[in-house]
């Protein structure tokens, strides 16, 4: 048996604690058996305290009983991958999505990936940013055949209900919200001056946030916003403004 | 000529909002923060406790530690209770 052999029995043993598993080297005595299910609880427990962290208010939503279940189906299933814990329960969202007919609550993978989005942005390079004299300085014609690149950090989750609002809510509260979260939201996520900003966007702006994402040139993806005019009173003078204000451009090319 | 109008409307709301982004100093970014010492909740550290061993953000662990600090806009420190722009013992 090859240390690797070993390691590969004793992981598949860690992780599925209610089946029985034989670990070559280890004898199945009563002190051992009891000693792997401490490790094990330590385990589960520092990996759930993890999800717990950076998904309070997914947590908050199903109950502490319900994420707890969930997180250790999670873990067994997506053990993790790296050893640097910060990026562990990145996929928790897709879990949750995939998993829709157990909880019933249609928005909750939404909510997971706006927490996901905001504690990955936390972690995130400082000032990654393009300077605005930088920008300044190009020619106009030269701007509008560019396409950007945005700070890693920004991120924009089009959800069809409103989970801005209710994130919103269940940070400061515990009661039940009482409004129609029906609608569709727009939330745009980044890292700016070492803080976190979780905004709430028009649809206006969340359509030539999208476009950008998607490469198109400056130039093409005004022109569909000044085409787009889905509400009134919106200048795309103030949407080219929005993304140097709030540091949103890495690299133009 | 209709392509014309519209070449001028998109590259005037560039040239425009490139202008008004880059007037005023509303980006002095860092320059215009400061670090406050002895307000961070736990948690919420922007970085450093001496005291802890830890320089990482978000290690705190209890509210108010004397030698952690959140970045706040310049003065305002100095209007919260128990704030301070160097570290306290």
């Amino acid at each position: 048996m090859t240390l690797k052999q070993f390691q590969d029995a004793f992981s598949a043993q860690l992780l599925s604690p209610n089946n029985a598993h034989d670990t070559p080297y280890i004898t199945q005595s009563n002190e051992n058996v009891l000693r792997m299910k401490i490790y094990q609880n330590n385990v589960y427990s520092s990996l759930l305290d993890i999800l717990k962290n950076r998904y309070p208010i997914s947590r908050k939503l199903v109950g502490d009983d319900f994420f707890t279940v969930l997180g250790q189906q999670y873990i067994a299933n997506h053990p993790p991958e790296s050893p640097v814990m910060l990026h562990y329960g990145e996929s928790l969202p897709r879990f949750i999505e995939q998993h829709k007919d157990k909880h019933n609550i249609a928005y909750l993978s939404d909510i997971a990936v706006l927490e996901s989005a905001r504690h990955k942005a936390y972690y995130a390079k400082d000032n990654d940013h393009l300077q605005p004299a930088d920008i300044a300085r190009k020619p106009i014609e030269k701007l509008l055949e560019s396409s950007i690149n945005m700070v890693p950090s920004a991120v924009l989750i089009q959800s069809s209900f409103s989970i801005h609002t209710i994130w919103l809510h269940l940070k400061e509260s515990d009661q039940t919200l009482n409004t129609d979260i029906s609608h569709n939201e727009n939330i745009f996520i980044f890292k700016k001056n070492l803080g976190v900003q979780t905004l709430r966007l028009q649809d206006a702006y969340a359509y030539f946030i999208q476009l950008l994402l998607n490469k198109n040139t400056l130039g093409e993806s005004l022109e569909k916003l000044i085409e787009f005019k889905s509400e009134e009173n919106f200048e795309p003078t103030e949407a080219i403004s929005f993304l140097i204000q709030n540091q949103l451009i890495k690299t133009i090319h | 000529m209709k392509k014309m109008t519209k070449t001028l409307a998109v590259s005037s709301a560039l040239a425009a909002g490139i202008l008004m982004a880059t007037s005023g100093d509303v980006l002095a970014g860092k320059k215009s923060h400061e670090k406050c010492y002895g307000v961070a909740k736990a948690g919420q550290n922007d970085c450093g406790i001496k005291s802890q061993g830890t320089s990482c953000a978000g290690q705190a662990k209890t509210d108010g530690i004397h030698d952690a600090w959140i970045y706040l806009p310049k003065g305002a420190c100095d209007k919260i209770v128990g704030g301070s722009t160097t570290p306290t013992k």
